[in-house]
């Protein structure tokens, strides 16, 4: 996830920025990108180690989706303004709606149900020596063991090692919508005010300091 | 410069030495600017490596899909999980979660720090190591490692009443962490995290005012990169620039 680093307009500012060598503005943004990246990380890192419900219900592992990509947040800074990243994929949703559709030549996206799936595709966990299946395109002594009918079986990647018998390792959906869950990220309307507040700040502080004669 | 493109730019590196011997017999510099596994010759895995955590550094796809990436080229040269052997292993799922994980820390450090300019180092002159990524048995001597490098360094730079890991950037207690100052072999010999083999502690940026209260010490200028006025070049330019505009300076004055 990208964030360009905006500020509100000002006209005092604007006519700042814009008198400004390139050079001085691409400072400027610097410190706006960088209070920016500070807040956005400080913000995920306060929620983060809480965000393991999927993982604890299935008795996982942890992937640290989150602590692993707020601890990679980066920040850079040019003349025309300055652009957090934010390596989490999916976290777009903390501003709107996110349909999630399987990627070109798949047919379905695979929601893990079982620890051994959480956090992993399934070739990994082929490659982890797991015999994976479905029911539909193979018919399985899941199925006749099973007095559920066949069809509820249809829609699931089965799965077992060595003698075990088959489980429920994945269930599988032609796309899922992941709701707008704003406490994912600060509101755009936050991120904005913090540029803009570490803007004016930086203007302040060099006028301040020049009228204090620091300039010798 | 982007993450993605710090990695991008690595060369790749094929060795037929083992993580002890890469560290004892390749120059640390070499190590940084390069792609490299353990006991791994083959470029085209090398070059899978540095594309996908280029991709997750990029955000572009997560660490499943990484991985599955990374096995599908290992099966190719016929290594598996299976196979045993621990994190020798180079198929082992905790090695290549490891590959990826230090890429991605390593370039979003050097992003960071690249990233730096003379105002974002007066405004945030320090860093906090602290954990972010949680660890089912994390390592237990961070403080012992973190008061070996300090001492090292003879506190330069470095908090000193307080039991947070709290330096200025400019304070060679970084290089001296990842050095293993107090004679710790699994550190990766850069002055950014990660400082160690798997760790989950990174960077937390400390303000100015943080910095003061924690009894930081530094001149203006001394934790930036550029020397003397007090005024830095982009400074002054404001000023100017607020000079030629005519515009009153009362209109900034309630922060003076």
């Amino acid at each position: 996830m990208r964030i360009n680093v905006a500020y509100q307009s000002n006209y005092v500012v604007d006519a700042v920025m814009g008198a400004l060598r390139p050079e001085s503005r691409a400072e400027v943004y610097s410190v706006a990108g960088r209070a920016v990246m500070n807040h956005v990380q400080r913000h995920i890192r306060s929620y983060m180690h809480a965000k393991h419900h999927t993982a604890e219900s299935l008795l996982a592992r942890p992937t640290g989706h989150y602590e692993k990509g707020a601890a990679a947040i980066t920040m850079t800074a040019d003349s025309n303004g300055a652009e957090v990243r934010i390596p989490i994929p999916g976290l777009k949703r903390a501003w709107e709606d996110v349909q999630i559709r399987p990627g070109p030549g798949k047919d379905f996206l695979t929601l893990p149900k079982a620890a051994i799936a959480y956090g992993r595709k399934v070739a990994e966990v082929r490659a982890l020596g797991w015999k994976v299946f479905r029911p539909a395109a193979q018919g399985s002594h899941m199925t006749q063991k099973s007095p559920r009918r066949y069809s509820e079986y249809q829609n699931i990647y089965l799965g077992y090692k060595d003698d075990e018998a088959p489980t429920l390792l994945y269930t599988l959906v032609d796309g899922v919508v992941q709701r707008r869950d704003p406490s994912l990220m600060p509101s755009q309307g936050e991120i904005a005010a913090t540029g803009w507040d570490a803007i004016w700040k930086h203007i302040q502080k060099a006028v301040a300091k020049a009228r204090q004669g620091d300039l010798k | 410069m982007d993450p993605a493109q710090i990695i991008r730019i690595k060369e790749l590196l094929p060795t037929s030495l083992g993580s002890d011997e890469v560290k004892e017999q390749i120059a640390a510099d070499i190590l940084r600017r390069s792609i490299f596994s353990a006991r791994m010759e083959d470029l085209r895995h090398l070059a899978v490596i540095r594309d996908v955590c280029a991709g997750v550094v990029a955000g572009e796809i997560n660490q499943a899909t990484a991985r599955e990436r990374l096995l599908a080229s290992l099966a190719r040269m016929g290594h598996s999980p299976l196979d045993g052997g621990g994190i020798a292993n180079p198929a082992s799922i905790r090695r290549l979660d490891l590959i990826i994980d230090t890429h991605r820390q390593m370039a979003a450090s050097v992003a960071n720090m690249a990233a730096e300019t003379p105002a974002t180092l007066e405004e945030w002159p320090a860093h906090e190591l602290v954990r972010f990524v949680g660890r089912s048995m994390p390592r237990a001597d961070w403080p012992q490692r973190w008061q070996s490098a300090a001492e090292a360094v003879g506190y330069e730079g470095v908090a000193r009443h307080t039991a947070r890991m709290v330096a200025l950037k400019s304070s060679p207690i970084w290089q001296a962490l990842g050095d293993g100052a107090g004679g710790f072999r699994d550190t990766l010999g850069n002055p950014y995290p990660p400082f160690a083999f798997n760790s989950g502690l990174s960077w937390a940026d400390v303000s100015r005012d943080e910095a003061i209260e924690l009894g930081l010490e530094w001149q203006t200028s001394a934790s930036a990169t550029v020397p003397a006025p007090s005024l830095s070049p982009s400074e002054s330019d404001i000023a100017d620039a607020v000079s030629r505009l005519g515009f009153d300076e009362d209109i900034f004055s309630d922060l003076a």
